[in-house]
């Protein structure tokens, strides 16, 4: 390919790899089944570890039946295939959860905290950029342009730059600032060896409820910010 | 990651910096990779249609109703597709029947006009959607609007809207293909390609109705609209062999849908649009750079009592539109002629009822020197006209 061919390929919207379809109906079923089986490890937290572990396996094995008697055949029915992104949220948390007692939590350095945040609220204005392209409410069309190299550079590009700015090894953690980028790295990893779940970049970053999920976790964290100064003596409030 | 290697490639702003771009470039590399080179032009093709070429006034020369599966009351959508001239069939019908309309029922049925016998075939389901949510994966909730496509290899593509959680703002559109290309009507089966992928938002609420423009590459460009409360029109672009290759928005108007694509030139086309609002009428929307970019043009002067359209190019000047000509109800149906696109006159009146009689959802189809057009019958039946051209004395 010349370069004259590939930065034309790298700009187009018309040369789309779409996934397998086979590997789209496993995916269906195995990115459910780990999405599932995290949410019932993080409700069961009370069980004890035994219990939850069997619960989530239980959960996770009845998504991976196929056909109708599988929950992943209704929850497709209605949100297709989550996104690659909270797949490997899930898998993370769910790898990180199983192996411990519930309510032992592992620090995070504030670093990390705070490129979490920034990455979270990306993801929420891109959500938001989506939702407002698919009402056809923006001059262009953003989740077209989600099939080009284009905007799986843009993404890349995007990542690259977040490593080196947050990639610093600190004394005191082992790798600060690396999840964000490594998350994104992972999943456009994933994204181009399978072209999951649809073959465009936007719904592999980023689906409807995990844009919500975000949301939430946003709007949680500002009430408790607004209620805990509100319990605060008045002499330490700002 | 082990610790040693976040220790070297954390270590210092160059070796982030390096790692950073060798990871790069191998996903960008990956991707450009993998992706089939740049997609021509769309450059759509006219039909090899001498002798509609002539204007000469339409000869009526059959009419009837497709015959409907058993213990079917309902019957809406049908879809035309014209065979080849060595195919045993002329066309082949396609629609969707079952109790009611959205009934948990409702399947895909086909039929087709044989060309020894000059009659419709018994119809029969070719499609039903506990089988496609079988091998989907994921449940269907009800089935409508089938529009054909037949392929340069001769296989027939099928698109079908199939819904989700929901009413018909809940639809997709799923692609199938014809299970084997040899097939006679009476063994034709699909199998399910994909679920087009063509919105963030659990991809829902697009819909299809209206037949594809035919390329010169042997692709297609298939015309679909969105409804989730407003309502537009986007075009999809095939390959020859069916593949999915982009979507562009055809109109900038949030109370569009089913457009209905007609070639002027080979870069030139224009989209015939239903319009939702009370006292609509056909809209327009224009390409003059092969279905890159659309712009909207004023309104045509038919009245469209927000009722699906249906049109047909069969040489330059030879326009055919089939269309609810009355403002505020589907009670008449016409099939109107122009040169341009823009400028309509009155061919032939199809079917003119009274009260709440419903002629509708019209499709037109070009093969064996005859023009088809087949639509509605009070959401009952699926009715077919047939006319011809006479060829002038010499």
């Amino acid at each position: 390919m010349d370069l004259n061919a590939f930065l034309n390929t790298l700009w187009s919207a018309g040369t789309p790899v779409l996934p397998n379809p086979a590997a789209m109906r496993v995916a269906l079923h195995g990115v459910w089944a780990i999405v599932l089986g995290s949410g019932a490890l993080l409700l069961a937290y009370k069980l004890a570890r035994p219990y939850r572990l069997g619960l989530s396996f239980l959960l996770m094995s009845w998504t991976l039946v196929p056909g109708s008697a599988s929950p992943a055949y209704w929850l497709g029915l209605a949100f297709q295939t989550p996104s690659l992104t909270s797949a490997v949220i899930c898998l993370g948390w769910f790898l990180s959860h199983a192996r411990r007692e519930p309510g032992i939590a592992v620090p995070m350095a504030n670093g990390q905290i705070n490129a979490l945040k920034i990455l979270a609220g990306m993801g929420v204005v891109l959500g938001w950029v989506l939702l407002l392209d698919t009402l056809a409410l923006l001059p262009v069309s953003v989740y077209a342009w989600g099939f080009s190299s284009a905007a799986f550079g843009a993404v890349t590009v995007l990542a690259t730059l977040l490593w080196l700015v947050w990639g610093t090894a600190g004394a005191d953690r082992r790798a600060p600032g690396l999840v964000g980028p490594l998350l994104i790295l992972c999943v456009l990893t994933l994204f181009v060896l399978t072209r999951l779940p649809t073959g465009n970049v936007w719904d592999a970053l980023i689906d409807p409820w995990l844009w919500v999920a975000l949301q939430m976790g946003w709007l949680i964290s500002v009430a408790r910010r607004l209620l805990a100064g509100k319990h605060l003596p008045p002499a330490t409030r700002a | 990651m082990p610790d040693s290697l976040i220790a070297v490639v954390t270590r210092s702003f160059s070796t982030r910096l390096l790692f950073g771009l060798l990871i790069c470039a191998a996903l960008m590399g990956l991707d450009v990779g993998r992706r089939s080179g740049v997609t021509p032009l769309a450059q759509a093709v006219w039909p090899t249609v001498e002798k509609a070429a002539a204007v000469s006034p339409l000869l009526p020369v059959g009419r009837g109703h497709i015959p409907m599966p058993a213990n079917t009351p309902a019957a809406h959508a049908s879809s035309l597709l014209a065979m080849p001239a060595a195919h045993p069939s002329a066309l082949l019908a396609f629609w969707f029947a079952g109790t009611r309309e959205s009934a948990a029922d409702v399947q895909i049925a086909a039929s087709q006009f044989d060309r020894a016998t000059q009659q419709w075939s018994a119809a029969r389901f070719v499609v039903n959607r506990d089988a496609m949510g079988e091998q989907l994966g994921f449940g269907v909730r009800r089935l409508g609007n089938p529009v054909a496509w037949l392929d340069p290899r001769g296989k027939i593509h099928l698109f079908v809207v199939a819904t989700g959680l929901g009413g018909w703002a809940a639809s997709r559109i799923v692609h199938l293909s014809q299970s084997h290309e040899d097939q006679d009507f009476a063994a034709l089966s699909f199998d399910v390609v994909r679920v087009l992928p063509l919105s963030w938002l659990w991809n829902t609420s697009f819909l299809v109705r209206t037949a594809p423009l035919a390329l010169a590459d042997g692709g297609m460009v298939l015309p679909v609209h969105f409804e989730l409360g407003i309502k537009y029109p986007v075009a999809l672009r095939f390959d020859a062999n069916g593949e999915f290759k982009g979507m562009v928005r055809i109109s900038s108007r949030k109370h569009l849908l089913q457009p209905t694509l007609l070639m002027v030139s080979e870069s030139h086309w224009l989209a015939l649009l239903r319009d939702q609002r009370p006292d609509g009428k056909v809209a327009v929307a224009q390409t003059l750079d092969n279905g890159q970019h659309w712009v909207d043009l004023p309104d045509l002067a038919l009245d469209n009592p927000d009722s699906s359209v249906a049109g047909l190019v069969l040489a330059p000047g030879r326009l055919f539109l089939a269309h609810n000509s009355s403002p505020h109800s589907r009670t008449a149906l016409d099939l109107s002629a122009s040169v341009d696109g823009r400028t309509w006159a009155l061919a032939q009146g199809l079917a003119h009822g009274a009260g709440s009689d419903e002629y509708s959802y019209p499709a037109l189809a070009w093969v064996d020197d005859s023009l088809w057009v087949s639509y509605t019958d009070q959401r009952q039946r699926i009715a077919w006209q047939r006319f011809s051209f006479p060829t002038s004395a010499p």
